[in-house]
Parts: structure tokens; sequence; C-alpha cells
């Protein structure tokens, strides 16, 4: 598209092709952009030839003989009360269908994006009335007001598509206000214009791209509810008039003899179905192919094994569906009367009363259309839950495929039925019986596993892990608090497994205050989550065991745990905002935990909550209780987060980079905060920063990450002096010191730290590593005592090679 | 004559005053530091600079010439010599331009280069701030946060700027990262003589990077001195609270430190005379006879096209007293 020139000139200036741009590549890296083009193609050829290729005749000419007829070699679909082809006019309505929707929702777009756009430029308070006005108007169902418009305008095609196209304009309206209003702000227009660009391409590279992808989904799913409003107006009798028809006047036709011809009202009900998920899907393609940053994710979808790949949701919908239509459109030939509703539902009481004398061959195949009907309709049904919800998309492409299954050995035993060869037949439909049994069994496995996948994220239970490989890692403390040995955290991802926190073993001892240090995505954060059961979704904690005061919490119950943590450790984030609920006063988040853990008065909570807030030197607590998170300033906050973790006395305090965002006269005395509460109250701490000044100010030791695994391990004291891991020595010299020579470079770490995904053998920090020699590359350093108090994983400092010794 | 004077600039966002009354100057090949706590302002002076905030009173004159007062084909000209690199490397570059064709835009507004002579410059910009030059047809995603900000310094050498604006450009990297970007950014100064105003809440950092360095504090500046000095002798009160507010690498803590008390006031209402009286460990507060500090505004009487300390008893005079 627009990229693809400016893509290439900054290259060798090759003519891509269109087919193998990376956006048409990103397009089509997923079954939905497949789907896409081979439904939007149908679709097209649909509405350009079924007014040429039917005549008028054949859409309108009454045969009264023949009404309300089932499927049959000459009415493929059967035919409606006057006698016509149902098939013929579902597709000769095509056009039309389609002419008014696309009318409507261009109108509605047009209409939408305009006022949006504009709304985001007006002054203040114009724009305040514009957007109270669009709130309002959003409050009313776009169905509800476009059935006002039309008494207004008058019931006909044009009445319909104008009412609609105004209706639904408001919620285009806000989306284009909240992304015009959006994009505008960001460092990246900022930039721009301070590079001098003129404003026209400002708008045409910067901001248009930015928004093109969200545009083009809500306008292709506006597109598609314009379509079903239509039909829902020709339905009612509120649109399409006189003698020519959309799909919701074929609806209309069809519900009122839905008992005795399904097909009549199903057969538009799928025409818009179809069209409805061609939009989704081309929207979804359409995006993917928009964004660069989808574009390298297409590698890893590829790189999945074609297994994989192929038995994906989307793919299994599409292969039961295809299998469905493939069925419905074959079977009339041969069995003329297999689809009469009457003998079906006749033959299943008969089997179910036992009475059947019917051939078994016959109770097969009759069995297997049962399946095929109500899977059928139940995957219709779930096929419009799909639109709101990945698990019912799943389940839908199961029982797609159960009727896939279900009416191809169907079709097969009727073929063969009819070859007199009946054991085959049997067999045949015994067959399709039994794979119909399997994908329900599977069905149901799938949804209960989903279903306990996404319990599992909300309480993240650390699995244990055998203990034979423990070590009894002495570092002789004398009171531990934690002892953690073999935490592990993975996520299986797509691209593989990798474990950002990879078998590590920590003791703290009581009172103690342990720094954490390491650049980011070592995996500190990921360890203290793991600690308070808190690690997102799809990760995986394990460990030999975790205790605190003794206790192995990995082999608590939940129920155990909860309260437990609850109790003995508190958790203090980066951003307080994120973990404060602005909608509650910070006195009622503050004594909310104890009124669960400790059942106290309210008197007492209040009190307890003054002192807590006197802790943190937060003054005028009375007042500040009442107020609200954002009321306070970021430090005010933090203090706050604080506060709420001492609610409880835990014995233990994790806090995460608690001064990175606040300001260094704030992030003084925050340190000073939690010196004090270490000091008076014996807290112990653990402190993760990824700025080794701050830990070497409070802490009494540190513990050095570096990519998941802990390298170094020394008291604070020693840190300047002794030898050192080589990552630790890096880190310190990269920081500017105060008395540091301005004249001279600074000391930097080159490279990245490694991906998880490829990390290198042996030591992990080698290729970075000044000091690396050949060991370093073959065997990765365990981490083990140099003296009583001071661990490193490094050979240079553990077994020194002989060449290193003598330098 | 310096590259960059500032005077006097007083910049609104509608009822608040940002910026109250600041003067600075840069010299050609120098590095102005720009030090406080957030909220007092140093965003607001780099983007009054490059034109993004409206100067409300007061000068920016680049080479003597002032921009708030030129127009058309002048104006562009000079807002070419005057670049900005942002804090945040992941919101500061569309993500929808791969980085050559980001970089390309800039020569092509800029440079009166052909097609393929802006091909070879956009490698050999890359290869100034040591990337590979295959990495133009990569998008900005697939960078970490360094190298990201490596790929913005490329895009501002591009318009070959003659001050560039540094706003927290350290900010949100790893030490390690940062200590390479800051090499980078003085190897370039020195290669091109550019100049710079270095913003970052990071004494540290200011203190290796710059040659002098002005202390903001509620939209003023409070003391503008050569680095060695500021850091060596402190006079305004809260220079000297900055300084003792970072860690030192001394374990448990510098004992002679004097800690500063409180948050930053709201802006709106910013105390009257000393607008530091109300945290100041030296002012009213410890020193209740010092009343002068609520009555008399220091920056008054002070003359601010040279080095000074807005305060009424600064620091070092009183030690020696
Ligand atoms: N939800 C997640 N899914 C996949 N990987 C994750 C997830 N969360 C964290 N990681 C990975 O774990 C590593 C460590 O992350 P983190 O603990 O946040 O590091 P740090 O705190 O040192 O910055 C990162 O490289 C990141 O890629
Ligand atoms: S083991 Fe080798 S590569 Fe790893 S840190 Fe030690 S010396 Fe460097
Ligand atoms: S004038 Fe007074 S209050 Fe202000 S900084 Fe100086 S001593 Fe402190
Ligand atoms: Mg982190």
């Amino acid at each position: 598209m627009s990229r693809a020139p400016a893509y290439s000139d900054v290259q060798a200036p090759i003519y891509l092709a269109f087919w193998r741009t990376p956006f048409f590549r990103a397009f089509l890296s997923s079954p939905s952009g497949f789907l896409a083009l081979f439904l939007a193609g149908i679709l097209f050829a649909t509405a350009l030839l079924a007014p040429l290729a039917l005549t008028k005749e054949e859409v309108y000419q009454r045969n009264v003989r023949r009404r309300l007829e089932g499927p049959s070699a000459d009415h493929i679909l059967g035919t409606d009360n006057l006698g016509r082809d149902i098939l013929k006019r579902t597709l000769y309505a095509t056009p039309l269908s389609l002419q008014l929707a696309l009318s409507a929702a261009g109108m509605a777009i047009v209409i939408g994006f305009a006022a949006g756009a504009v709304t985001a430029y007006l002054p203040g308070r114009l724009r305040n009335v514009a957007l109270r006005l669009i709130e309002i108007m959003l409050a009313f169902p776009g169905i509800l007001i476009a059935i006002m418009l039309v008494a207004v305008v008058g019931t006909s095609a044009e009445g319909a598509v104008l009412a609609i196209g105004i209706a639904f304009s408001p919620s285009l309206a806000r989306v284009a206000y909240t992304l015009a209003a959006g994009v505008a702000g960001l460092d990246y227009i900022a930039s721009a214009r301070v590079l001098g660009l003129s404003s026209r391409r400002i708008v045409a590279r910067y901001i248009i791209p930015n928004i093109a992808e969200t545009l083009i989904v809500v306008s292709l799913n506006a597109t598609a509810a314009a379509l079903v409003a239509v039909s829902s107006l020709s339905f009612l009798g509120l649109g399409v008039q006189g003698t020519q028809f959309d799909w919701g006047r074929l609806i209309t036709e069809g519900v009122l003899r839905l008992y005795q011809v399904p097909l009549l009202a199903l057969a538009p009900a799928t025409a818009i179905g179809i069209t409805g998920l061609t939009l989704g899907y081309l929207g979804e393609a359409l995006a993917r192919g928009l964004n660069p940053t989808l574009w390298t994710q297409t590698a890893s979808v590829q790189s999945r094994s074609w297994l994989q790949r192929y038995f994906s949701s989307e793919t299994m919908l599409l292969s039961g569906s295809a299998l469905l239509l493939i069925a419905f459109y074959f079977l009339p030939w041969f069995s003329p009367d297999a689809l009469d509703p009457n003998r079906t539902l006749v033959t299943g009481a008969a089997i179910l009363a036992g009475r059947a004398n019917l051939t078994e061959t016959a109770i097969g195949s009759q069995v297997a259309l049962l399946l095929l009907r109500t899977g059928a309709w139940i995957a219709l049904l779930l096929g419009f839950l799909s639109y709101f919800s990945l698990r019912f998309r799943r389940l839908c492409a199961y029982l797609g495929l159960i009727c896939g299954f279900g009416a191809g050995s169907y079709f097969v035993s009727i073929l063969l039925a009819d070859s007199t060869n009946l054991g085959a037949a049997l067999a045949s439909a015994r067959l399709g019986f039994y794979l119909g049994l399997i994908a329900t069994i599977l069905l149901i496995a799938q949804v209960f596993s989903d279903k306990s996948a996404t319990t599992r994220g909300s309480h993240n239970v650390i699995h244990p892990t055998s203990q034979a490989s423990v070590v009894e890692a002495d570092m002789s403390l004398p009171r531990p608090l934690l002892q953690v040995r073999g935490l592990t955290v993975r996520f299986d991802l797509e691209s593989g497994a990798i474990a950002p926190v990879n078998d590590i073993n920590l003791d703290l001892a009581e009172g103690e205050i342990v720094g954490v240090v390491g650049e980011s995505g070592s995996g500190k954060s990921l360890t203290a989550l793991a600690l308070a059961q808190l690690v997102p979704h799809p990760g995986i904690v394990s460990a030999h065991y975790v205790r605190l005061r003794g206790e192995d919490i990995t082999r608590m119950s939940a129920g155990q745990l909860r309260y437990f943590l609850g109790s003995e450790m508190a958790m203090i984030f980066q951003d307080p905002m994120s973990s404060l609920n602005p909608a509650l006063k910070i006195g009622t988040q503050l004594t909310e935990a104890p009124r669960v853990h400790r059942r106290l008065s309210g008197k007492d909570l209040h009190r307890l909550a003054l002192d807590r807030m006197a802790d943190v030197h937060i003054s005028a607590a009375e007042r500040r209780l009442r107020q609200y998170p954002h009321e306070f300033s970021g430090g005010m906050r933090q203090r706050a987060m604080i506060a709420m973790g001492l609610m409880n006395s835990p014995s233990l305090i994790i806090a995460d980079e608690p001064t990175t965002a606040l300001d260094v006269t704030i992030q003084a005395q925050i340190i000073d905060v939690l010196r004090e509460i270490n000091q008076e109250q014996g807290t112990t701490i653990m402190l993760i920063s990824h700025d080794i000044g701050v830990i070497v100010e409070i802490c009494s030791r540190v513990l050095v990450m570096y990519a998941g695994r802990i390298v170094e391990d020394v008291k604070v004291t020693d840190l300047l002096t002794t030898d050192k891991h080589p990552y630790t020595e890096a880190l310190i010299a990269a920081v500017p010191a105060f008395d540091s020579n301005r004249d001279e470079p600074l000391a930097s770490i080159p490279g990245r730290p490694p991906d998880l995904d490829n990390l290198p053998a042996g030591c992990a920090f080698a290729p970075r590593c000044k000091y690396v020699f050949e060991r370093c590359h073959r065997e990765a350093p365990p981490l083990l005592h140099v003296e009583e108090t001071h661990r490193i994983a490094c050979f240079l400092r553990t077994e020194p090679p002989a060449e290193a010794t003598r330098e | 004559m310096n590259k960059l004077d500032v005077r006097d600039l007083v910049v609104r966002y509608g009822r608040l005053t940002a910026v109250d009354g600041v003067s600075f100057g840069i010299p050609a090949g120098g590095t102005l530091g720009l030090v406080g706590e957030s909220g007092s302002g140093k965003s607001t002076i780099a983007r009054a600079i490059v034109q993004l905030a409206k100067a409300g009173r007061g000068q920016i004159l680049l080479d003597g010439m002032d921009i708030t007062v030129a127009h058309g084909a002048d104006l562009n000209e000079m807002r070419s010599r005057i670049q900005m690199i942002f804090q945040d490397p992941y919101s500061s570059l569309n993500p929808r331009l791969s980085v050559g064709a980001m970089i390309d835009e800039v020569l092509r507004r800029h440079r009166n280069m052909k097609a393929a002579q802006r091909r070879l410059e956009i490698g050999r910009l890359l290869e100034m701030v040591a990337l590979d030059p295959l990495f133009a047809d990569r998008y900005p995603h697939q960078f970490s946060g360094g190298q990201r900000q490596r790929i913005a310094i490329a895009r501002t050498l591009a318009s070959q700027p003659e001050l560039v604006i540094l706003d927290e450009v350290v900010s949100a990297l790893d030490v390690s990262v940062q200590a390479a970007i800051l090499n980078l950014l003085r190897d370039l100064q020195r290669e091109f003589r550019l100049s710079f105003l270095f913003i970052s809440h990071d004494l540290s950092v200011v203190r290796y990077m710059s040659d002098s360095v002005c202390v903001m504090y509620l939209g003023q500046i409070v003391e503008w001195k050569e680095t060695e000095d500021l850091f060596r002798q402190p006079e305004h009160p809260y220079t000297q609270g900055l300084i003792d507010s970072i860690p030192k690498m001394i374990a448990g803590g510098d004992p002679n430190r004097i800690p500063l008390r409180g948050e930053i006031p709201d802006p709106h209402f910013p105390p009257p005379a000393c607008r530091f009286h109300t945290r100041c460990p030296f002012g009213p507060l410890a020193h209740p006879e010092r009343n002068r500090c609520r009555e008399d505004d220091p920056h008054r009487l002070i003359d601010k096209s040279e080095h000074y300390a807005a305060c009424h008893f600064p620091l070092v005079r009183q030690e020696l007293a």
C-alpha cells in the first residue's frame, strides 16, 4: 500500500511486486487473509453476476404447484411459498443488500469521522458540548434511532439508508475523536514538528498511517453492522418496498414458515452471516498488513509447524463449514427426501423408543443426519457468539468439525447404500457416529482445559519440584526468614520456552535489607512476582521449596496461601497509581487488608491507619485518609503504598523499583522511610532497583542478576573493595560517579543482554565480558562461595585459569 | 557570542506560569545542564526553544537573532538549526516508518540531495551512531531502548543542527546503555561542534556532560554556575539539597547530608518572595529571624547575564562568615 514505495526507496531500488510487499505477505500470513480474499471474491462476483446470470422470470415467476418444496435437483435449496427458487432469490438479492449496506455505512463513516475530527479541534468549551452531545446519542441503541428516523423520512430503501447513516455516525465520531485527540499529543508528532516537516507530510506519514488500522477495522465493522441494520429495517417492513427485495425481506418471508422450510429463512440469514464474516476477516487481515510491528510476528507464525498452522481454530472452522456446505449442496441429488425434517424426527423418535424397524444403515445415516442438523444450528448460533470471545470461536470450530465429519460420513453412507453394499455403508455410518463422538469428547475437554487455563492465571500457585537436586547452599544466615531453592519462572511462547527466572537459590535473614540489581529484563521483577504469587497468565512458577518463616508455601492450598502471604508479605511497585484503586479513598484502601486478615474494629482500624501514615511521614493524616489517590502527588502515593503494605505488620516487604519514577529528592525521602521501618519494626526488605547507588545506600547485601540467574551475592561493604563478578564490576563502572574525571569517556558494557530464547552456551555474560576465556564458552559457571558471605558465578573468580592467575 | 541566549523567558499554560523570567546562555560547542525536580519547568523551556510552546515574554536568540519574532523563511531556516531529542525512545519514533524512511524524510526536507545520495547518507548517519547501515529497512519496534535513542540521534544529525536540546535522553535507559549514549553524544559534540542544552533530573549525569549548570525550582533558575564550582561549592540551599539527595555509593548513605523535606508546592500558587522558603533548611523554617526570605524576592536584584545564586543567605558566604 502507501508504505511500499517508501520502504523500497531507502532500500536498494528494486521494484517489489505487490504480492511480495510486506503488507501483502502479512495480510496472507494467517488463514483469515485467504478466507477474506476468497469470501470477498465470491461476494463481489455474486453481486456482479447474479443480476446478469439470472433472468427476472427465474426470480419472480410463480409456480404454486411446487410451493414450499424441500431441496431437490431442480431447486437446490427448495422453493418458497410461491414456488420460487430460494437459492436464486437469495443470490439475486445480493447486489441490493450490499449496495444498501455500503451506502448506509459510507454515510455513517463520512459524517462520523468528519464530526469526530472537527470536535477534536474545537476550542475547549465547544468541544465539551459536542462531546456531551455525542455521548447522549450513544446512549441509545443505533437501530432504535434509525427506526425513529425512518418514521420521519419515510419508509423506503433510501429512507432506511439515510436513517442508518445518521444513527450510526455518533459511535464513529467518538472513535475518530479519540484517535485524533490522542495522536496529536504524541512525542513522534512533536519530533516531526521540530524536524521541520510540513503539516501535510506530518498528516500523511505520521498521523494517518498510525490511525489507519483502527479506522479501517472500525469502518468494516460499521459496514457489517449497517448490513444487519438495513436488513432488520427491511425485515420489519420499514426498508425495501414493493417488488424489490433484499436479504432482510427474504427473512421476513422465511420466518413465517420456519418450521416447514427452514432454508427459506436460513439462506438469506447465512448470506448476511457470510458477509459479516468476510468483513471481519478482511479487517483483521488488513490491520495485520498495515501494522509493521506484526510483520515480524508473521515470521514466527510461519516458523510453527504446518500441523500447528493448519489446525488453528480458523482453519478448523473453515474446513468444518466447507464440509457442511458440500454436504448440503450435493445431498439432494442423491437422496432428495433425506432432508425432510419430518422423516428425520420420526426416525429419531423411533430410535429412542427402540421400535425402529429400519435397516441399520438407515438408522446410522439418520443419526448422522440428526447430528448434522443440530450441530449446524448450534454452530450457527455459536458462530455469532464467536465474535465476542475467543473461547466461543474455538468451540464453534470444533462443532464445525463434528458437523463436517457427520455430514461427510452420512454422505458416504448414502452413496454406498445406493450401491447396495450394505456392510460397507453400515461401517461408514458407524464411523461417522464414532468420529462425532470423539469430536464431542474433544470439544468438552477443550472447553474445560480453556477454563482451567484462565483460572490458573489468577492464583498462580508455585509448583513444588522434586527435591533430589536441592543444593542446601548454606549461606550461613543466622536467622533465615525466607529460603528459596530452585525458583524458576517459565513462559511457553510460540517461539519456544523461555525461563526469565532460572533456578535461583536465595536466603534472606530476618531484619536484613537485601538489594537486587541488574539490567532490565534480567528477571528481577519476575522473581519478586513469583514470590508474591503474581506472575501473569501463561507463566509457570516452580521451586524445590520456598520457606517463609520456616513454612513451605509451595505446599500450601490456595486459601492458606492467600491468608499467609497477606499477613506475612507486602509488595510495593514502581507505579503506585496502578496498584491503588482510583475510585476508593486512601483510608478505605489502607484498612481493607487488616479488616480481612485481623478482624479489627472500625476504631482500631482507623487508629492503625493513622499510625502507619505517621510511619511514612504523611502529615495531616486525618484529612489525607479521606482523599482519593489522584489528589496525592507521586511521592505521596508511594508513601501511601508503603503505609498500606505495613498495615498487617508483614515480616517481609518486597519493593520493586519503588523510587525509579520519583525525583531524587523524593527518592531520598522514601529510602529514609524504608530504612526507618527496617530499623524500628525489624521488617526484612527486598529492594529491587536498577540503580546500584540506591542499593549501596540502604542495603546490607546485594544480589546481582543476569539473564535470569543470580551471578553474585555480596555484602555491600565488600562491593567496592573485593574482586567481583565481571558484570557487577562493569555495572558499577558505568555509573558516572560524583568525583569521576569528566574528560574521560564512561565505561560502558558492550552489546546487550542475551535473548532468553537464544542464550549462549556456557556463561551467559561471555559475549560481553572483557575477561572471557575459552572455558566460559563451554560450561555455565555455577554460583559458588569464594568467601563465607560472598558467592560468585564466574570461573575467573572461582577457578581462575592458569594464565589469569599469573597476571 | 553565544550560540543561544535566552533572556527573561516567560511561558504560560493558561493561568499557570510554568517558566517565570529565565535567562541563560550556551556558547558554541558548549553544554549547559538544566536540573531540577519534575514540574520545575525544564521541559517547558525546551519546548519553547523549539517552538512547541509559545513564549509569553522574553527573547530566544540564536546567534543573536530572536526566534520568537522571526517568521517565514527566516524562521524555517532557524528552526532547522535547533533540534531536540526526547526522553522516551519508545514514543518519539513513528512506529509506521522504517528507520531509513524516517531519516530520509529529514534529508528531503533539509538537504538538497538526490535519492542515491540520500541512501548513502542514511548509511553514513547510522554508522555515525554505531548502528549497522542495514538497519535502515527495519522498524522501530525491532530495536532496544538504547538502539532507538541512537536512531533518534542519527535522525537529528540528518538536519545538521547547531544546537541540540536533550530532554532526559538517558533517563529511560539502563546504566550500561546510558554510559554508551553519553559517550556517543560527547563524541558527536566534539566532531560537529554542537551546542547542547542537556536536561536531566540526574545530577551525576549532568555533572558529567555539562560545562555549566542551571538549577531550576518552580519555574525559576535559582543558581547558574560553572559545573565544577556548582558541585564543589553550591551557594543556593536548594542546589545543596539536590546534591545531598543523590546516592553517593557510600554504604549506609552519607551521614553528613541534610535531606530536603517536603515536596514542590503547587505551581499555580508559588510561595511569595523566595519560592523555596517553605522547604529551605537554611531559611525561616530553621532560622526564624530570616524574615527577608519571606518578604523580599532574591531574584529582584540579580544581574542574570552572568553566574548567580538567587538567595539572600548563600551557603559559601555563610561558611566564610
Ligand atoms: N508475561 C510475560 N510473557 C513473556 N515473557 C515475559 C513476561 N513477563 C516478563 N517476561 C520476560 O522476562 C524477562 C524478565 O522480566 P522482568 O522480571 O520484568 O525484568 P526486570 O525486572 O529485571 O526488568 C524479560 O526479558 C521479559 O521478556
Ligand atoms: S565465566 Fe567467563 S565469561 Fe562469564 S563472567 Fe566469568 S570470566 Fe566472564
Ligand atoms: S533566600 Fe532564604 S529561603 Fe530562599 S533559599 Fe535563600 S536562605 Fe533559603
Ligand atoms: Mg523491572
